[in-house]
């Protein structure tokens, strides 16, 4: 700042009346960008204790499904307005609408089953009614859950859809199957007539839409890729409960009683047995339904299933940055180097990485080109600048230091989940904020052999499965080293650290790793993973 | 030239060059980078096969890279030595290029440094450039300086196909055999004296290799007796070669020979090199992550070949064995190992070497130990000691006094 009042142009206005605060989020889940959004609201009304009635913002939409007031324009009592906007009013909307979507998915079904109760007349047809629908929406929250896809404002409004299909279908099936009962056909034979009529219907119907759907998969946008190939699941569960679980269920009811033609009805009154034999498969239904969402809605995720979270979190198809070691021995004396990094994944998932040391002088220019082969040996070279020669080396044991540092080219890597047994060791926070504690052995032949550690305690964030913490145990079970990240940033909305500390408690020797203009995803060539680049300056 | 300058003259016009090249290039360059090294260093002899004793001197090795755009780059690195007995102040251009990148092809035109070969130090097809074996430096690399050349690479997948033109030719500076007179006849600078070197290489896969050759003089002189004393000449060779690497498991593999044609295909002039075939066998691993070992098996063959040590006259056999012992072809068959062991402590600030050449045919050997220490990231010393033991007959024995320990303090920035 120059000192002039200019400077603050953006911040105040002329008459310094309103100002500007902004913060940047340094966190892409939603659980913590509105836990920080409550902090800041705690903080701005102890600073500015509010009046009573909460002035409304134009752009307003109040999420009502929190215990806290979220108004996003608020007076205190002292006449001091508080706006909040930007990223906050998103985190607001998102909010809103994901955590409002199971109330709002309940709400729905039970609204289509009093329709059909009442179109029916018939309290069976309207439980029978929400079955395809209640299907669909539980495989597509399962798919999503074991896919690591999250609700979102995209997301979210497959479930909507799928209730609307789904109860257009069963209405499809329902009726014409209670013609063709009413009609006179037994069972069998009704349910033979309406698959061949309203069934076949239900297919093309459902084709129909797939087809008109799965063309968003081709979309580059995430979300809109998940939105067409999940809805076109849902389309196929729909029509399954529709064709598949609505017949069977016919067949536990006497199906006359669901006539609308007196004398069928009387025919079809129900016997003492099939009224007890009707209402255990109505209890079971419903309790089957309250288990299976209560179940969805609130199990913990495994070990394994947070660690592929994580996995998802931390690749990318490229990244380039420029990265700081430092070597600090137990007097705090330090050694720096300084490298160019590069980074990517060749078609069969291969990780390859180029690194060019820029300090200190005298290893300046020295490249070391890794192209990765799974399942066998690595390829390596190092580009040495005094001889200018490429000399191609045998492939670093894993369990060798990183460039002399604390990290082994083990720690370096994307470790593959199959090779490794995790258990969930419960919960645990980590400078304030909640984790996962997970811990992990090797259980491959081939790791075993390979680790240098009996097993790793790994601490991953809940919500966006970002890991803080490993502690390393060598093979004798005594405590190795420790690993801390910090300083998380996102980049092309996948949170990075921007530094990382493995301390060596044996050696008291520890090393951090200090991240600079890292870019993710930005396309780099395969030629770059070469010898021509490797000995380019 | 520029940069064969020798005179003050010379040297004043190669500044100006190199001022008016590179001072444009601070305005218009993108990326300017600019740093070297500076050393000081002790010797206890020199490398000159001569009696002086003590030599204290210092070095400085400026590097200046300025890239204009991502397809051109110029490089400059300078070298000066201080040496007390104070003799002036030696400079040259160790190296100076401009790089241009197009889609597969590189050109790099200029002074360069071109070493080919994939085997450790002793390299048969590494004759594009002089080695100057007088210079005071610790490490080998730093021995060798850039001939002018134009060089082309193309490229394409793995494969690279480089052609290089020299136009003018540097020997090797080598101590000169002593208690005679000696006179250099170096091939003149004409069109027709130029060098010519191709090499296709491949780099990936699970196999590095290449197949090259070279038309132009043998930078190692051969020795010819005159009326005064001897006479070094450079004789036009034409040298096909090639090269391996691969790596089995944990182990390096490499390997590298050339056929050297010389102007005494059939072995009857005394005075001149013989053809030979020249090869080394290597293997290398490196054990406990910090113990790097490495050992390679070398092989000269002179073909039609004819013992020196039968002529009959004898200062015409002296000649003949001198140049025979210093071009390795005293015997039919000369064979030879090498020995490296390097150990890294202390997060690599710490590394002790161990180099050693041990010729079995003569048995005469070179050993070098080396510690280096780096005391900061800028700052380093290394402690160190060639010897050289052998008798009169064999190369190593021929250089007995150049056995020298040595000190070295280098800052880099």
């Amino acid at each position: 700042m120059s000192g002039n009042p200019g400077d603050f142009d953006n911040l105040v206005d002329y008459e310094y009346r309103r100002a500007k605060v902004m913060i940047n989020l340094t966190t892409f889940d939603q659980e913590r960008q509105r836990e920080i959004f409550d902090e800041i609201q705690d903080y701005t009304e102890r600073l500015f204790p509010k009046d009573v009635n909460p002035v409304r913002s134009s752009l307003h939409r109040e999420p009502s499904t929190t215990n806290k007031d979220t108004s996003l324009t608020k007076e205190s009592s002292n006449g001091v307005k508080i706006a909040y906007d930007g990223v906050i009013r998103w985190i607001a909307e998102t909010n809103y609408v994901v955590k409002g979507k199971i109330q709002n998915i309940i709400s729905s079904i039970l609204i289509v089953f009093l329709f059909c109760v009442i179109v029916y007349r018939s309290f069976r047809l309207g439980i029978l009614s929400i079955v395809p629908l209640t299907v669909a929406t539980l495989l597509t929250f399962g798919v999503m859950g074991f896919l690591g896809i999250r609700l979102n404002m995209a997301t979210a409004i497959i479930t909507s859809i799928a209730v609307g299909v789904g109860v257009d279908f069963a209405i499809h099936y329902i009726t014409h199957f209670r013609e063709e009962i009413e009609r006179g056909l037994s069972y069998r034979d009704a349910t033979m007539a309406t698959m061949t009529s309203s069934g076949k219907a239900i297919i093309f119907d459902m084709l129909s839409n797939v087809l008109g759907f799965i063309v968003f998969i081709s979309s580059d946008f995430v979300p809109i890729r998940d939105f067409g190939w999940l809805i076109s699941l849902t389309m196929v569960t729909v029509s399954i409960g529709t064709l598949l679980i609505l017949p069977v269920l016919f067949g536990f009811v006497n199906v006359k009683s669901l006539t609308r033609n007196l004398k069928l009805q009387r025919e079809g009154i129900m016997t003492h047995h099939s009224r007890i034999r009707w209402a255990v498969v109505s209890i079971g239904l419903i309790l089957w339904l309250l288990f299976t969402f209560g179940s969805a809605f609130s199990q913990e995720l495994t070990a394994r299933q947070i660690m592929e979270r994580n996995d998802d979190v931390q690749i990318s198809k490229d990244s380039t940055s420029k990265i700081t070691m430092k070597l600090i021995n137990e007097k705090g004396q330090e050694r720096v180097r300084k490298i160019a990094y590069f980074e990517k994944r060749d078609k069969d998932d291969n990780r390859n990485t180029l690194v060019k040391f820029q300090f200190p002088a005298d290893v300046k220019g020295t490249g070391l080109l890794t192209l990765e082969h799974k399942g066998s040996e690595d390829d390596q070279w190092l580009y040495l600048p005094a001889l200018r020669k490429t000399r191609r080396i045998s492939a670093s044991d894993k369990g060798d230091s990183f460039m002399g540092s604390d990290f082994t080219y083990e720690d370096m890597e994307q470790e593959d989940l199959d090779e490794f047994e995790y258990k969930l060791l419960g919960t645990e926070d980590i400078n304030g904020e909640p984790c996962y504690r997970i811990e992990g052995i090797a259980v491959s032949e081939s790791k075993k052999k390979e680790t240098s550690y009996s097993r790793r305690e790994i601490w991953v964030r809940k919500g966006d499965f970002v890991l803080l913490k490993i502690n390393y145990y060598d093979k004798k079970g005594n405590f190795l080293k420790t690993l801390t990240v910090a300083d998380i940033k996102v980049i092309n909305g996948k949170p990075r650290a921007h530094k990382i500390v493995m301390e060596n408690l044996q050696r008291r020797h520890k090393t951090e790793l200090i991240y600079e203009e890292i870019k993710l995803d930005q396309g780099i060539s395969d030629n770059l993973f070469t010898e021509r680049q490797l000995a380019r300056d | 030239m520029l940069l064969f300058a020798r005179s003050k003259k010379a040297w004043l016009v190669a500044w100006s060059l190199l001022f008016y090249l590179f001072a444009p290039g601070f305005i218009f360059a993108q990326d300017f980078s600019f740093n070297g090294t500076l050393r000081g260093y002790y010797f206890s002899s020199t490398r000159d096969l001569d009696e002086e004793t003590d030599i204290f001197g210092a070095s400085f090795q400026p590097r200046a890279t300025l890239k204009f755009a991502p397809y051109l780059t110029l490089y400059a690195e300078m070298r000066f030595i201080a040496e007390k007995p104070w003799n002036g102040i030696y400079s040259s251009l160790r190296e100076g290029y401009g790089d241009f990148y197009l889609n597969s092809l590189d050109f790099r035109i200029g002074k360069q440094i071109i070493q080919w070969g994939r085997a450790d130090g002793i390299n048969p097809t590494d004759n594009l450039m002089p080695w100057n074996n007088t210079l005071l430096f610790s490490e080998d690399s730093e021995l060798r300086s850039g001939v002018i050349a134009v060089k082309a690479n193309y490229y394409y997948k793995s494969m690279t196909l480089t052609g290089i033109w020299i136009p003018f030719f540097e020997p090797n500076r080598f101590p000169p055999p002593s208690n005679y007179h000696v006179r250099e006849e170096t091939p003149s600078e004409t069109l027709g004296n130029s060098q010519y070197a191709l090499k296709i290489d491949s780099t990936g896969g699970k196999l590095d290799w290449s197949l090259s050759y070279f038309d132009g003089f043998d930078p190692a002189p051969d020795l010819a007796l005159s009326t005064t004393g001897i006479i070094l000449r450079y004789p036009r060779i034409r040298v096909i070669g090639g090269d391996f690497a691969a790596t089995i498991g944990k182990f390096g593999i490499r390997g590298e020979a050339a056929y050297f044609f010389t102007e005494d295909m059939d072995g009857d002039n005394p005075e001149k090199k013989n053809p030979y075939l020249f090869y080394v066998l290597g293997v290398d691993r490196t054990l406990w992550e910090y113990l790097y070992l490495n050992l390679q098996f070398i092989e000269r063959v002179v073909i039609n070949y004819k013992n020196p040590l039968e002529i009959q006259n004898p200062y015409l056999r002296d000649v003949a064995v001198k140049g025979a012992v210093i071009n390795n072809q005293l015997d039919r068959i000369t064979n030879a190992i090498s020995l490296k062991i390097g150990y890294k402590m202390f997060h690599e600030i710490l590394n002790l070497e161990l180099s050693g050449i041990y010729n079995i045919t003569r048995r005469d050997y070179l050993i070098r130990p080396k510690i280096s220490y780096a005391f900061t990231d800028h700052l380093s010393g290394i402690l160190g000691a060639d010897i050289y033991q052998g008798k009169d007959d064999s190369l190593f024995g021929l250089l007995e006094d150049n056995t020298t320990l040595f000190a070295e303090i280098k800052y880099g920035f």
